[in-house]
């Protein structure tokens, strides 16, 4: 008796241990990080996954485009809306917005995304150029992000003290860490060091994807946000240089689909990326949201001949909405948002050149975009004509709030409260501390050296 | 495995013993003299007996050296005899009052209730039977001290909130273990974790008239025995068996219908939303022309009541067949069932088809099998939740009563894409929803075959498999006529899914009285493995809504996406009892558990429980007999928690579920831990028994502390990282608190039929706190706080401080004894606990001739809710063109000076003054008529006639009285406190009839 028990125990305890194998179980949909990051296939598929990255809605899939335009006077939101961005048009801005913590979040997410290739790639073994190619793209979009975190979050490099004034973390590595914020000025130095280095290694494969001259125009946008003129002219210059890009014929057409003769870096979205309702136009259609409408202001700023302003028609409600984004693929509102393109090259180096007394260059260059666009000759410029161009050319595509405050210049809608757009303040001064957006409440909950920016606490 | 059982088979096939017999008869009745039939005689010690035959007579043979018989029979306590020179016992038994010789099943194995240690709550079929609740869960509501439900929506079939003895984890599973029969089964939500659904529940798949009884354990001495599943309380279903006896059949038939209720909430009628819009575009500064021209009057030529709408009242179905019989060899329960339950909102619906076989058959004295066979199918509309445009919670009270439902120019209804439609939801659900369906089709079996084994007389064996299979198969169609549709062309989302999970257990038990000592020794070893795979597809581009099929669309819309994933469990476990003179019992058990979700660093663990009880009574300086009973038991021990964490918490994961230009990406998504393993509780527990009075008064006193430490919890970090969270063992916290049971016979007939007044209660305070975490900071999470010495329901919002007379903007507490009007530099505070200070459960039952009466009382004190649903209906004017509540037009504020409840509305909102605070946190106490039942069983004159056994007819309530000061839907909320347009729970009533032949 007494051994049988044993025996079965004894039983019992030899099975437990060949189940130590039952119990070796793997993921079947993901990959430990070590064999995901093990070849160069792994890091290709990561560098597209860090694309995918910057897509999400809080960033370039839709907030980060329209909420410069509505903390803006180019449109407005309407009053009957489907209470989406309240907070950004009436400057009721809480440092608990899911819009900002979800633009922060994904930011980071996708620098962490292309962290993993640029350290990891060294130690691959394989073709050099496909290695040069992944590292390249990988510190452009590490760039991309942290420059338009620091655009977001911290005070314009030009309007502020940025050897002193906070910026952004500076992350170049995957860590999990309570980072204080680097200054603006590291920042800047952080992105433009990565551009520099990325350029040499890149190829162009298409401009759905960095290539030198994408380097180069984002440098050009950078230079001009850092007040650094010359440089910015240089870059620019440099882009345009290359002949590769000619100005669309049809203005409206370039907003058709992805493809134009004008765009340097443009972040395509297929028609499986359809996201309904939240595709990025949809917040402009009638046939979606529809809750974001074009302002008196800007409409007053075309000429009747200007094709730009084609874009904006009148809709059965009486209200006036545009059409730039109305759909691609035969979705409605889906869009691939151009990044870079050839427009706001000619806008950077005309502003720029201004900046750098060269006003005969700016008219001139300010006067060549406008012919193209089927708009009469100006004859002097001045800050506001530059800015003004600006508004007529890149209208909707996310500039606004930065080019007025990065000059310094004072918010004002003229259509303010009249009944058909949501209450809002009529101008925001720069020097406001709402020009500024908040620190996401969760990362202070949860970083002990972050800090909020003035007026959020 | 299999071939071991069969050598050990052999191996004792030798041992049968030859020995003398003797022959016993006799007669049982009851407590009235009628002949009982169908009782069981069982000689102690061995699986020999016999059962009453139609005169309530019996004979069987009892084996030499055997000398003890055990008599029972439902509902009557079991009496032992011990046998003497006559060849004859008669016996009139008694109905069980006290229920000392119950006999509790605390999971592995069996106690009588008189020896037990542990604490457990035993909710049986008598107060669960007939109740129209598709949820177990539901059912053992308010009945079991300390056990804690919340019905997280009214969809039929959704998921329910358990917490046993208070929260024991803050991000790791904190649901109990589920067993169903001797097996830990899956639990929980397997519909696509897409967020619009309700959550359903799989429990679901379980007709609630199939069970016996529902045990739950709650303290180590019990749980300690599951191990690391244990530490959040085990669950114990026991599904009916077969009795010996007569093959009884009984029809049941239910009809019910359950009506809305959303409580103290009213929305604005037409005129009243008008008169309000306006007051809020004049204080835009709009002239009055401006103001009706945007808001005229003839916005009242069609208008709607759109939460009338949305809702209805439902009709319940059941029907059902139940046989149970048997011999001394083989005894069955059985049955067939079909139940129907719309739900109030219109469209969800929840219908099960469930079939079960019990069989227990004894091939041998040696050798015995017991079968438990189920097969459910469930078909479930589900009422999505709002973030869909088409979702009736959102728009009843979204869209204004001044939008009509029919288009005047058409006569049809409205779709909602119209350009006079005026809600933002660009849809009208009254269109839409009928024809958009969201079907999650569950079907489950459940397969369970134990081999019991004799080894000797003392020593069993036992071997049992189990499948636990379920399938699942949802379609999401959206008509390409509706707004959630038009922008695809009308979509299809179809996906399968399927989870199995396979169990082995071997028990070998041995038990042995002599003298006056009693033991049980029980050893055993268990493994489970889960594997959870399916796919699913979108289709976009539909020709018609007619056909709703993959096929029939355009393109696929998105990637296909497929999963797979599993887990397993090994385990030893062993338990020893011991009792002296069934005075004096001592109890140990031990678990020693591994799992595959845990890095092979910290893959094995071990749980370990001692337990002590004495019956005080029994002492001879208690037998003066006041008590009829008095018994003391402690307890101490360890138990596990290794859910909700996902199967692969240790490792770093890279997923590949992203892409760009339609060429694969991948992410990392997972931060790896390897050191990751158990969250670990320890439990102590003293109650303390008591019966007085002949044992009419009597109940049960505990109290418990509940430490829980190596807390698994997902800490959010610095997103900087790429990562918003990190899964870690950091934390401690504890629950304390007291449960008392109580139960009377306030009267108590003297003959058969006579009145009878029962009354049961139970009450139980629960007391949650954190007391430890990494360097003591505070944890943030949402809109809750952890922190250290506070409980960890812990609401924290910016305070309130109403409305600035002066200008009528908001105003919050600066947390230094003044007020702010910046919404950003008011800081947040501790507001609120979502944790009831206590629950409690009353029911009172009455008996007369064929008459029952019962009405079960639930309540729970001193919570708060945070009412979310109100910062959309409330917003002082940031929700224009929204339907508003009626108090938002009460007590604003008009002119400097006021001293207003409400700041002024204006388009857009004021100042965020509705932006999350305390403004919105409401004292959600209530008091509910849960059950109210009436029922009547014809007489036995008639039955007979009829040819009948047994009749009963009955009205069942539920929910049909509740007494709150709470605004929102319902004061039931989920543990979060958090009430968010929540599909609200029905009241229902139901007629059924059951017969029995």
């Amino acid at each position: 008796m007494k051994k049988l028990n044993i025996l079965f125990l004894a039983f019992i305890v030899l099975f437990a241990f060949s189940c130590d194998e039952q119990l070796e179980l793997q993921p079947e949909q993901s990959l430990s990080t070590t064999d995901a990051l093990a070849d160069l296939a792994g890091l290709q598929t990561a560098l597209f996954g860090a694309y995918d990255g910057i897509q999400q809605t809080n960033y370039y899939g839709r907030e980060f485009i329209v909420i410069p335009e509505l903390e803006a006077d180019m449109v407005y939101l309407t009053i009957d809306n489907s209470n989406r961005f309240v907070q950004n048009y009436s400057y009721q801005l809480t440092s608990d917005n899911g819009d900002f913590t979800g633009m922060w979040n994904d930011a980071y997410e996708t620098i962490l995304r292309v962290n993993n290739i640029i350290n990891n790639i060294d130690d691959i073994e394989g073709d050099a150029t496909t290695k040069n190619q992944l590292k390249g793209e990988a510190l452009a979009l590490r760039a991309l992000a942290h420059f338009d975190l620091v655009r977001y979050f911290a005070k314009p490099y030009t309007n502020s003290n940025p050897t002193s004034d906070p910026g952004i973390p500076i992350i170049l590595e995957a860590k999990i860490d309570e980072p204080a914020r680097n200054t603006i000025d590291e920042v800047y130095n952080q992105v433009i060091s990565d551009l520099n280095a990325a350029r040499p290694l890149l190829a162009d494969v298409g401009f759905d994807r960095f290539s030198p001259n994408a380097i180069d125009a984002l440098l050009g946008r950078i230079y001009l946000y850092k007040g650094d003129n010359a440089m910015a002219v240089q870059k620019v210059a440099a882009v345009i240089g290359t002949g590769q890009y000619t100005l669309a014929d049809n203005f409206q057409e370039m907003f058709a689909g992805p493809g134009s003769s004008e765009e340097i870096l443009t972040l395509r979205f297929t028609s499986l990326e359809n996201r309904g309702s939240d595709n990025l136009g949809s917040i402009y259609n009638p046939q979606g949201y529809g809750d974001v409408r074009v302002s008196q202001d800007l409409i007053d700023l075309y000429e009747t001949t200007d094709q730009r302003a084609a874009d904006i028609y009148m809709h059965a409600d009486g209200e006036m909405y545009q059409s730039k984004f109305f759909e691609q693929d035969g979705i409605n509102g889906l869009q691939s948002p151009k990044l870079l393109r050839l427009g706001e090259m000619h806008l950077i180096r005309a502003e720029a050149n201004f900046k750098l007394g060269n006003t005969t260059d700016a008219l001139d260059e300010i006067n060549a975009l406008r012919a193209a666009r089927s708009a009469s000759e100006l004859t002097e410029v001045t800050l506001d004509v530059i800015l003004d161009e600006r508004a007529r050319e890149l209208a909707f595509e996310g500039h606004r709030s930065f080019d007025l405050f990065r000059n310094n210049v004072t918010m004002v809608r003229d259509q303010c409260n009249t009944g058909i757009e949501l209450n809002g303040p009529c101008s925001i001064d720069p020097s406001n501390p709402l020009a500024v957006h908040p620190i996401p409440q969760r990362e202070l909950d949860v970083n002990q050296n972050m800090t909020q920016n003035p007026g959020y606490n | 495995m299999k071939r071991l059982s069969l050598v050990l088979m052999l191996a004792f096939a030798s041992f049968s013993v030859l020995v003398a017999q003797r022959s016993i008869s006799g007669t049982i009745t009851d407590e009235s003299g009628d002949a009982l039939i169908g009782a069981t005689i069982l000689v102690k010690g061995t699986t020999t007996g016999a059962v009453t035959d139609i005169d309530g007579s019996y004979s069987l043979d009892v084996p030499a050296g055997s000398d003890v018989l055990i008599f029972s029979y439902t509902g009557y306590g079991t009496q032992e005899i011990t046998l003497g020179a006559s060849n004859v016992v008669d016996l009139q038994m008694a109905p069980d009052a006290q229920l000392l010789n119950e006999v509790v099943v605390t999971g592995y194995s069996e106690i009588e209730r008189k020896k037990l240690i542990s604490s457990v709550a035993v909710v049986d079929d008598a107060a669960i039977e007939n109740i129209p609740l598709t949820d177990v869960n539901q059912l053992v509501q308010g009945r079991a001290p300390g056990v804690f439900t919340t019905a997280n929506s009214g969809q039929p079939g959704a998921q329910q909130q358990i917490r046993i003895r208070g929260t024991g984890s803050i991000t790791g599973g904190r649901n109990p273990l589920y067993v169903i029969d001797g097996i830990p089964i899956e639990q929980g939500n397997f519909a696509q974790e897409d967020g619009s659904y309700n959550q359903t529940d799989i429990l679901a798949n379980l007709n609630p008239n199939d069970i016996a009884n529902i045990t739950i354990l709650k303290d180590a001495s019990a749980t300690s025995l599951y191990g690391s599943r244990g530490a959040n309380g085990v669950v114990l279903i026991t599904t009916k068996k077969g009795k010996v006896g007569k093959t009884e059949v009984t029809i049941k038939g239910q009809l019910g219908t359950t009506q809305p209720q959303v409580g103290n909430f009213n929305m604005m009628n037409p005129q009243q939303w008008l008169d309000y819009e306006r007051t809020v575009l004049r204080n835009s500064g709009l002239d009055e022309t401006a103001v009706l021209d945007r808001r005229p009057n003839s916005l009242l030529d069609n208008t709607n009541d759109w939460v009338d709408a949305a809702f209805r009242d439902g009709t319940t179905y059941n029907i059902e067949a139940q046989a149970r019989g048997g011999n001394d060899k083989t005894r069955f329960f059985g049955s067939v069932g079909y139940f129907d339950q719309e739900g109030t909102q219109i469209t969800s619906q929840f219908d099960r088809v469930s079939a079960r076989l019990n069989v227990d058959h004894f091939a041998s004295d040696k050798l015995d099998f017991s079968l438990n066979f189920n097969s459910t199918y469930t078909q479930q509309n589900n009422a999505v939740n709002g973030n869909r445009f088409q979702s009736p919670m959102l728009g009843a009270f979204i869209n204004p009563p001044t939008q009509g439902a029919v288009n005047p120019a058409t006569g049809q209804l409205y779709t909602g894409l119209e350009s006079d439609w005026a809600s933002i939801t660009n849809d009208n659900f009254l269109y839409s929803f009928p024809i958009n369906y969201t079907n999650i089709n569950q079907f489950r079996l459940l397969g369970k075959l134990a081999m019991n084994y004799n080894i000797t007389k003392n020593l069993r064996f036992t071997q049992t498999g189990n499948v636990d299979w379920i399938t699942i198969e949802e379609a999401d169609w959206n008509d390409p006529t509706t707004n959630d549709g038009e922008n695809l062309g009308g979509s299809l989302d179809n996906s399968f899914r399927n989870v199995r999970t396979l169990t082995t257990q071997s028990l070998l038990k041995y038990f042995t009285d002599f003298g006056d000592h009693s033991i049980n020794v029980l050893g055993g070893f268990e493994y489970q493995r889960t594997r959870n795979i399916g796919f699913r597809a979108f289709g976009s581009g539909y020709a018609s809504g007619r056909l709703q099929t993959l096929n029939s669309a355009a393109e696929a819309n998105g990637t296909p996406a497929g999963s797979a994933t599993a887990y397993s469990f090994v385990s030893l476990l062993g338990q020893a009892n011991y009792n002296f003179k069934g005075k004096y019992g001592i109890q140990a058990s031990f678990r020693r558990d591994a799992s595959s979700r845990f890095g092979a660093n910290n893959r094995w663990a071990s749980f370990w429980s001692v337990g002590a009880s004495w019956n005080i009574s029994d002492e001879p300086f208690m037998q003066n007999g006041f008590f009829d009973n008095l018994r003391l038991r402690v307890s101490y021990g360890t138990t596990g928690n290794a859910n909700g964490i996902g199967n692969f918490p240790s490792q770093e994961l890279y997923a590949f579920d992203v892409a760009y230009n339609n060429i694969p990406g991948n992410r990392p998504s997972q931060i790896g831990n390897p050191d990751l393993t158990w969250e670990k509780n320890q439990n102590g527990n003293i109650g303390v028994d008591f019966a007085i009075l002949n044992s009419r008064i009597g109940g049960t006193v505990e109290i418990y502390r509940r430490t829980s430490t190596d807390l698994l919890l997902n800490v959010p970090v610095s997103s900087t990282s790429g990562f918003t969270s990190a899964t870690r063992n950091i934390g401690e916290m504890k629950n304390e608190g007291l449960e008392i049971t109580l139960y009377g016979a306030p009267f108590k007939a003297n003959t058969p039929g006579g009145f009878n007044w029962n009354v049961d209660f139970n009450i139980s305070w629960n007391r949650n706190e954190i007391t430890s975490l990494p360097d003591g900071e505070d944890i943030l999470n949402g809109s809750q706080i952890w922190r250290v010495g506070k409980p960890i329901r812990s609401q924290f919002f910016q305070e309130w401080a109403g409305v600035n007379p002066a200008d009528g903007t908001p105003l919050w507490s600066d947390g230094e004894g003044g007020t702010t009007g910046s919404y950003n530099s008011a800081p947040r505070l501790i507001v609120g606990n979502a944790e009831p200070d206590f629950i409690a459960g009353l029911t009172n039952s009455f008996t007369f001739k064929g008459f029952t009466l019962s009405a079960f009382i639930y309540t729970a004190q001193g919570h708060q809710i945070y009412n979310s649903s109100r910062r959309f209906v409330e917003s002082d004017g940031q929700r224009f063109g929204w339907n508003h509540i009626v108090e938002a037009a009460e007590g604003i504020w008009t002119q400097p000076g006021d001293n207003a409840i409400r700041p002024q509305p204006l388009p857009g909102g004021n100042s965020a003054a509705n932006s999350r605070s305390s403004r919105f946190m409401e004292d959600a106490s209530f008091i509910r008529l849960r059950n109210l039942s009436l029922g009547y069983s014809l007489p036995k004159s008639i039955t007979d006639r009829l040819n009948l056994s047994r009749v009963n007819i009955y009205v069942q309530g539920v929910n049909l009285w509740t007494q709150t000061d709470y605004t929102g839907f319902d004061p039931e909320a989920d543990e979060d406190g958090v009430e968010f347009f929540r599909y609200p729970v029905g009241k229902s009533l139901t007629l059924g009839l059951d017969v029995t032949f």
